[in-house]
Formats: structure tokens, C-alpha cells, sequence
């Protein structure tokens, strides 16, 4: 059972969706979704958040037949107590490797323009170290914690993207429309790359008080994700050009670096861009270290989940420290995304969902119960 | 116990807060503001296989702040590689680069027309994360390492004495001023074909006016500002300038506030492709001659017919210049047909540049309009 004071409120359930989406990721993401998108990525992607609203609302409909249950309890139910156990743990496993993947990510752009001559590292460690630390708080904690940062980062985040927009030259997007349907496909693996992170929303759903309002804040945060990476895949393409922003590998740091404002002072905004950024990979990192750390509480059947929390940091530290390089990185992050994301976003809940109908578990009008 | 551990824990914290691997004090900084890269010449290598000159200005803060003789040093290094070359400034000096601040990077004429000295140099620069693109490119005849040996009469700093007269494109055509990372994307999205602005460079002034025509990342010659302003105006980059023409025995200065290009395609024939650009103007006439009254519809009507025919007359001459003689693209009719018409572009598309010189006609149109003649009539 969750306890009485761990509870989310719905706006929070808006923020932990906005914040645990929108990761270390976005940097890189622009340069895969313009790749294979071309200049109707933006396009394409605003479709794709559409496709992905769809896809949170089989989540909600899932969490929301097991009110104040989350997913590694209820799962036991729908699929009995081993299997479900399995499949936890491999979720968590997965979980552990998409927070390696976020830190590892980060640090190497931490290290290319902020930190060069800091040990990886250490700047990995410190990292981990602060997240512990919320995490230890438990659901209540974080969730305030991304509400919190949400408007700390967003806010002057817009406001340093702000000044470049002189330069952009809207008509990049021109041709509209051409190839999109193909487009449309090329793209599709990296959907997952983008929308990763809905699946932590089986583990927050049960925290709510009432899970069938969920729908509204969801729906909102997957909005304002869609329009985020609309917008930085617009600003990127009108700044470079459609092969121009394929040749960077962070389009979006190169956009803040080439921001020119009249006047000598704030010039340089890539240390200002990327240490807000440090916010949202945080809170991105926050959300899922909570949701194994308590999965695994759930797994083996302990009431809290604090203990689990410190020995899990040897984990992430040693998976974080496998990829050779960057080139590396982004091969294994390519194959996860494109594979294992997919599968926890889309395809096992709905398979849960049926097998839960079928076998008449929980309840189906939450309403009448 | 208690003391123990709580000594411990201070202790532990302590060494975590050391951690400051990336302090560089302001004093042991060498703050780079123009640079500029030189393909090298036989009596200037230190190893036989050195390949680049690389020169810096870097200002001397003491003098900036009294009145020292000089505001500023220029170094020189070599090397093989274009970073080696940087890298080798440690061997000889007590302080860290730092390229925060760059705002001007010149090329050098010979680096110019070696395209492959000159690619690595680009992809050096545009790799690394210490240089940041919003610098100011130049070209100059000769070498980039003369133009600093420069001393500005009117200013102090002779990098921002430069970028600043970039600046002045606002004022008058003949001025270009590219961004690195405009000539980047440039390089990208046009097959390696830009204009990069020319720098000259005297005894104690220098002059930014006109332009050098990099095609495929290679040299193919210098245009001056006055071969330039027109170009300028195709290219959808007219800002400001003065035009002057002569009626009934007296110049006539017309000073234009925009000029804005509209690029249509017309029709396409077979394989032939027809396009017009239409260059609308407006903006005040300066002088005219004591006694003579200008504010008069008809005399002006006849300024502007002089003025549309002048305008043509200069545009067609510097297209036909590239469309002919350079044969590449750096109007935009490329960006344009790529970005509206795409069906059109795709038959285009393999040899565009023998196809641009054949099959693409452009016809020019101008129009002009005199709002203002100034205060008096």
C-alpha cells in the first residue's frame, strides 16, 4: 500500500510528464529527427505527439483499473505474482540503464563545453550523489522537486533562445509537406527517442489520489513536449539550414553559441543554457531512480524503498562508465530507444490491458466502485 | 565515536570541495580577439613538414587602461596541423589560450586557393567548441599575418576596429559582413560556394569592401565593393547605399533605406527555366543644385526612370558575371527553386551549376520610388 501522504496532485502529474520526457536527450535529438525527417521533421513530430497522447492515454486507462496501485504491484496481479516479478525487475533494469544512459550523455556534454578538464567521473558521481538524495524522500519529494524546477527551467530557458530568432530564417521550412509520408516513416524509430519517459507515468499514476483525472495533465504535458521540440527543431533548422543542422551534434548548444546580441554583454550563453539543462536531466534521472528503487522495494516485498536507493548508485556509476565514447554512446542509445523504449511505451500496456480485460482484474468503471 | 566520525565526515568533505579542475584565473588567460591562418611559405618553417602560419592579436589589458604605447600584440606560430599550430603557442607562452572573445578571423589569399589546407582548417574550426561562430570572417590578397601588422589610427583595438567596420554594412552596400556561421551554412547547404568579405589592410587604416568568391571551397577572385553593391541587391541583401545618376547635366545622389528582392518564376520551357527578380527601392534623394527645385512629381518621376534603368543595368551585369564567367549560385535562385518550386529544381538537380549557366534566364526588374528630397525644396 502507498502511504496517505505520498500523494500527487494532477498538476504535478503535468510537470513529472513534461520533465521526465523531455531529457539530456533533446540536445541530440534535433540532429536524429532532421536526419531522417528532413525539413518536415517539425512536422512530422507534432503528428507523432499526437500518436504518443494516444499511447498515454492506454497507460492511464491501465493505472487507472488499479487506483492507488502502482505498476509493480499491480502487474502481479494481472499476470500473477512471478511473472510480474520478472517483469518488473527487467523494467528496472531497463530504468537503470536509460538513468546510466541520461548521465553518461549529459556529462560528455558538460565536459565538452563546460568542464574539460574535470574527471567524467566525478562529474558523474555528483550527479548521482544529489539525485540520491531526493530520491530518498520519496514520491512526494520528487514530484515537489520537478514542480519546482519546472518553471526555473523553462522560463529563462525560452528567454535565452529568444534573442537568436533574428537570425533564423523561417523559409528553411519550405518545401512544406513534401515527402512527408515518407517522412513520416523514416522518422518513426526515433518516436521513442523522443517520447521516452511516458513510461514512468505506470509508476506515478498510482500515487494519485484520483487516477481517472489524470488524463487532463498528460494530455497538457505531452502538449507542451510536442511544442518544445517543435520549437527547438524550427529554431535549429532556421539557423542552419536542413544540411547544416545534420553536420552538429547538439544543434541546439551550436544555436545558443552563435546567438549574437548587439552590445557586448550576454554573449556566450551555452555555460547559462547547459547549466539549466543540468535541471531537467536531473529531474529526467529523479524520476526514474525512484520508480526502480521503489519497484525493486515492491519486488522483494519490503515496506520502504530508502535502502535500496544507495547501492543502486554503483549500478548506474558502473553501467555509465561502459560506452567507450560518444560514438558509442549514441549506437547502444540508438538500438535502446529504438527497441526496448517501444516496448515499455507501447506494446506492454497494451498486452497488460488486454490480459487485465480478459481476465476481469480491477476495477473498469472507477466511478461506480 | 561521535567526533570521530563527524571529524570524518569534514574531513571528506573537504577533499570533495577541492574538486575545481577547470579554474583558469583571468590573469593566465591570452584572450585571442583576431586570428588569422596563412598557408606557408618555404623560409617562414621551422620543420620541414609545418603547413599553416597562424597569427593572433591579442590586447594588453595594462595599456588599455592608461595610455601605453601599444593596445595590443600580434604573435605568429606554425605548425602542420591547424591545431598543432595553436597548440604550440604553449611552448612559448606562460598562459592559456582562450578564444571566448574572438571576434575577427581572416584567411589568407594562398590559403584560399588550396582547397584541401584550407577544409581542414574550416573543420578545425568548426569542431572544436573553443572557437564560437559568431566571429567575422574576412579574406585579404596576400597575407592574413600582414593585415595585423597593422595600427589603426582611430582605435585602439585593432579586432574590434575591424568587426566594426563590418558593422557599417548597414550603411552602405558595398560593405559585406559574414558570420562564421553563416559561411558554414553556407558551405552546407550551397556545395562549398560562398562570399567571404575582403579585408585590405594599409599602413595605419584598413578597408572592408567587397567580396572573395570561394567556389567548392577554393578561390576564384576577388570582387570590389563597387562590383559588389549590385550583386548585393540579387542577392536580396541590399540594406542601404547610395546610388547616383546623372539628368540634365547634374548627379543626382539617391539614397535608398531597402531594397527589396522578390524572386518569381516565371515559366519553365522544355528545359528552360525563366525567372525574374523584381527590386523594389525606396528612399530619399540627397542633393540636387543651388537654385533648381526638386520637389517637383514629374522631375522626379524622371530621376526614378533613370535611376530603374541604372539599377538594371548594374544587376544584369554582375549576374551575368556569375551566371557566365563563375558560374555558380550565390543569388539564392537555388534556395529559392529548392524551397517553392521543388518539382522544378529536381530536373535541375545533377550539374546544377552548367545547368544554372544554360538553361536558367533571369530577367530583372526595378522600381523606385522617391519619397522624401530632404528639407528644403
Amino acid at each position: 500500500m502507498i502511504k496517505s501522504n505520498d500523494r500527487i496532485s494532477p498538476y504535478q502529474l503535468a510537470m513529472i510528464v513534461i520533465m521526465a520526457v523531455i531529457g539530456a536527450g533533446a540536445f541530440h535529438f534535433i540532429n536524429d529527427a532532421v536526419m531522417a525527417g528532413g525539413n518536415n521533421s517539425w512536422l512530422i513530430l507534432i503528428l507523432y505527439g499526437f500518436v504518443n497522447i494516444a499511447a498515454a492515454w492506454i497507460l492511464i486507462t491501465l493505472s487507472k483499473r488499479f487506483p492507488e496501485k502502482s505498476f509493480p504491484e499491480y502487474i502481479q496481479e494481472i499476470i500473477g505474482v512471478i511473472p510480474g516479478k520478472i517483469v518488473t525487475i527487467i523494467f528496472v533494469g531497463y530504468l537503470l540503464i536509460i538513468i546510466s544512459f541520461e548521465i553518461r550523455e549529459f556529462t560528455e556534454v558538460a565536459k565538452m563545453f563546460l568542464l574539460p578538464r574535470t574527471p567524467t567521473e566525478i562529474i558523474m558521481l555528483t550527479l548521482i550523489l544529489t539525485c540520491v538524495y531526493v530520491v530518498r524522500g520519496g514520491v512526494e519529494c520528487v514530484s515537489r522537486v520537478v514542480e519546482v524546477l519546472f518553471p526555473l527551467l523553462f522560463i529563462p530557458f525560452f528567454l535565452i533562445l529568444l534573442p537568436g530568432i533574428g537570425t533564423v530564417d523561417l523559409t528553411n521550412i519550405f518545401p512544406v509537406f513534401r515527402h512527408m509520408g515518407s517522412g513520416t516513416v523514416k522518422m518513426l524509430p526515433q518516436m521513442p527517442h523522443a517520447f521516452r519517459g511516458t513510461e514512468l507515468l505506470l509508476f506515478y499514476i498510482g500515487f494519485m489520489k484520483k487516477p481517472q483525472k489524470a488524463y487532463k495533465p498528460v494530455t497538457i504535458g505531452l502538449m507542451f513536449v510536442t511544442f518544445f521540440y517543435a520549437v527547438i527543431i524550427l529554431l535549429s533548422m532556421g539557423m542552419f539550414g536542413v544540411k547544416g543542422t545534420t553536420r552538429e551534434i547538439w544543434p541546439l548548444i551550436s544555436y545558443i553559441r552563435n546567438i549574437q546580441s548587439p552590445g557586448l554583454f550576454m554573449e556566450r550563453l551555452e555555460g547559462v543554457a547547459l547549466s539549466l539543462w543540468v535541471m531537467t536531466v536531473y529531474s529526467t534521472i529523479v524520476l526514474g531512480y525512484f520508480a526502480s528503487s521503489y519497484s525493486i522495494s515492491k519486488v522483494v516485498g519490503t515496506k520502504e524503498h530508502r535502502q535500496y536507493v544507495l547501492p543502486l548508485v554503483i549500478v548506474i556509476f558502473y553501467i555509465a562508465l561502459q560506452p567507450a565514447g560518444l560514438a558509442q554512446l549514441y549506437d547502444w542509445g540508438n538500438l535502446m530507444y529504438k527497441y526496448i523504449s517501444s516496448i515499455f511505451i507501447y506494446v506492454l500496456p497494451l498486452i497488460l490491458l488486454a490480459i487485465a480485460a480478459l481476465r476481469k482484474r480491477g476495477i473498469k468503471d472507477y466511478e461506480k466502485a | 565515536m561521535k567526533r570521530l566520525s563527524l571529524l570524518l565526515v569534514i574531513l571528506i568533505m573537504s577533499a570533495a570541495l577541492w574538486g575545481c579542475w577547470d579554474k583558469i584565473e583571468i590573469e593566465q588567460r591570452l584572450f585571442v580577439l583576431a586570428m588569422g591562418i596563412d598557408k606557408i611559405e618555404e623560409e617562414q618553417k621551422s620543420i620541414p613538414e609545418d603547413r599553416y602560419v597562424v597569427s593572433f592579436v591579442s590586447p594588453v589589458v595594462g595599456a588599455l587602461m592608461g595610455n601605453g604605447d601599444t593596445s595590443f600584440h600580434t604573435y605568429k606560430t606554425t605548425g602542420k596541423v591547424f591545431s598543432v599550430a595553436l597548440n604550440n603557442m604553449y611552448t612559448r607562452f606562460a598562459k592559456s589560450l582562450s578564444f571566448e572573445h574572438t571576434r575577427v578571423l581572416i584567411f589568407g589569399e594562398e590559403l584560399l586557393r588550396d582547397e584541401e589546407l584550407f577544409k581542414e582548417a574550416l573543420d578545425s574550426i568548426g569542431r572544436s567548441h573553443e572557437f564560437h561562430k559568431s566571429m567575422y570572417v574576412f579574406a585579404v590578397r596576400g597575407k592574413a599575418a600582414e593585415s595585423f601588422e597593422l595600427e589603426p589610427k582611430y582605435e585602439k583595438l585593432l579586432a574590434m576596429y575591424i568587426s566594426g567596420l563590418a558593422d557599417n554594412y548597414k550603411y552602405e552596400d558595398r560593405i559585406a559582413k559574414q558570420a562564421a556561421y553563416e559561411m558554414y551554412s553556407d558551405f552546407a547547404n550551397n556545395n562549398g560556394n560562398t562570399l567571404i568579405p575582403r579585408l585590405i589592410a594599409e599602413k595605419d587604416e584598413a578597408k572592408v569592401t567587397g567580396v572573395a568568391v570561394i567556389k567548392n571551397f577554393k578561390l576564384l577572385g576577388f570582387l570590389s565593393g563597387t562590383e559588389y553593391k549590385p550583386l548585393s541587391w540579387i542577392m536580396g541583401e541590399g540594406d542601404r547605399g547610395l546610388i547616383e545618376v546623372e539628368h540634365e547635366g547634374i548627379y543626382v545622389p539617391f539614397e535608398y533605406n531597402e531594397l527589396n528582392r522578390k524572386l518569381k518564376l516565371d515559366k519553365v520551357e522544355g528545359d528552360k527555366v525563366f525567372l525574374t527578380i523584381n527590386l523594389e527601392s525606396e528612399g530619399a534623394l540627397q542633393e540636387y543644385i543651388w537654385g533648381r527645385k526638386l520637389l517637383d512629381q514629374k522631375l522626379l518621376r524622371a530621376i526614378e526612370e533613370k535611376l530603374e534603368k541604372k539599377i538594371v543595368a548594374l544587376s544584369e551585369s554582375a549576374l551575368e558575371k556569375f551566371q557566365q564567367e563563375y558560374q555558380m549560385d550565390v543569388i539564392g535562385i537555388r534556395d529559392y527553386l529548392i524551397k517553392f518550386h521543388p518539382d522544378v529544381y529536381e530536373a535541375l538537380k545533377d550539374d546544377y551549376e552548367t545547368k544554372f549557366k544554360d538553361n536558367i534566364s533571369v530577367k530583372i526588374n526595378a522600381e523606385v520610388n522617391i519619397r522624401r528630397v530632404g528639407v528644403t525644396e
